[in-house]
């Protein structure tokens, strides 16, 4: 794809030590993250970047040290995340064909991207209704069908349970609700008609 | 234990149709937590879609014992059905 750099964005953090401060900055292709209103570091759920094997292992260190980082891009005005307790991170070599050195690549997740942390919240990359309804039905265990997938983003967004989130080359949100609320949601609307169960 | 696969939700009317040698208890665990009991089950008024989760739960107990304090963790895995009837009515069991 051409000019496909145009898409990227960065990830860089600072480490002072007595004398020095070294400033890494590294190439992120997607992000989730969670402005917070307040002052202070925002939180971070998703980060992929690459950059050499000196640089990923910095970033690496410094997540997992809960050290604030910064990321921004194209629309995306940069500010300070951290990625919480217990991220996952991953690390991969990618070999480029014409390149000395092979390209290394991290990507980190945050323990509610990984629906390890509050249940009645899901973190979900996109806000495609079918997503939605495939993330919610997973995680909560719900009798969803893919057909219902637009009526339960209308009774989402009438509810104000969806919340836009900040991303990079992705339009992330986050799903409040508990799988009982969800449950009645869905006898309410088999009980009114505005859904149906196809028979089998 | 090989456990016998499900054709199509087409051919099956009822989630609990299964056959003898995979509805033991430990049968129905494996295909609930394999998502293959989920779906569009029965006809009519019956008609209703079924969704399995299995979900682990951890019994905390502590015992006091010559100024001592035992905590015993004992984690068990318990399957959660939800269902959703036509006619609008919902359960969840445990």
């Amino acid at each position: 794809m051409k000019n496909a750099h145009e898409r990227f964005g960065f990830a860089e953090f600072e480490k002072r030590l007595r004398d020095t401060t070294t400033r890494i900055r590294l190439t992120a292709d997607c992000f989730i993250g969670e402005r917070e209103a307040k002052a202070g570091p925002s939180h971070g759920h998703l980060l992929s970047a690459f950059g050499t094997d000196v640089e990923v292992a910095a970033l690496w260190a410094a997540i997992l040290e809960e050290e604030p980082i910064r990321v921004g891009g194209q629309n995306l005005k940069p500010y300070m995340v951290q990625f919480g307790e217990r991220p996952t991170v991953y690390r991969g070599t990618q070999t480029v064909p014409g390149r000395k050195r092979p390209v290394r690549h991290l990507v980190a997740v945050s323990r509610q991207l990984r629906a390890e942390g509050n249940q009645a919240r899901v973190v979900v990359k996109d806000n495609s209704s079918d997503l939605i309804l495939r993330a919610v039905a997973d995680l909560h265990g719900l009798p969803l069908l893919s057909d219902w997938s637009e009526w339960f983003r209308i009774r989402l967004q009438k509810a104000g349970r969806i919340r836009p989130l900040s991303g990079l080359n992705c339009a992330p949100v986050a799903i409040q609700g508990t799988k009982r609320e969800f449950l009645e949601w869905i006898g309410a609307g088999l009980k009114s008609g505005q859904i149906q169960i196809p028979p089998p | 234990m090989m456990l016998l696969m499900r054709r199509s939700h087409e051919d099956w009317t009822c989630a609990f149709i299964a056959q003898l040698g995979i509805r033991q208890k430990r049968g129905n665990g494996l295909l609930s937590t394999a998502g293959l009991l989920n779906g569009r089950f029965g006809s009519g008024d019956r008609l209703h879609v079924a969704a399995w989760k299995t979900k682990k739960r951890v019994i905390r107990t502590e015992d006091g014992e010559d100024e001592k304090t035992i905590i015993r963790e004992r984690e068990q895995f318990v399957h959660e059905l939800a269902l959703a009837f036509a006619n609008g009515e919902t359960a969840l069991i445990e």
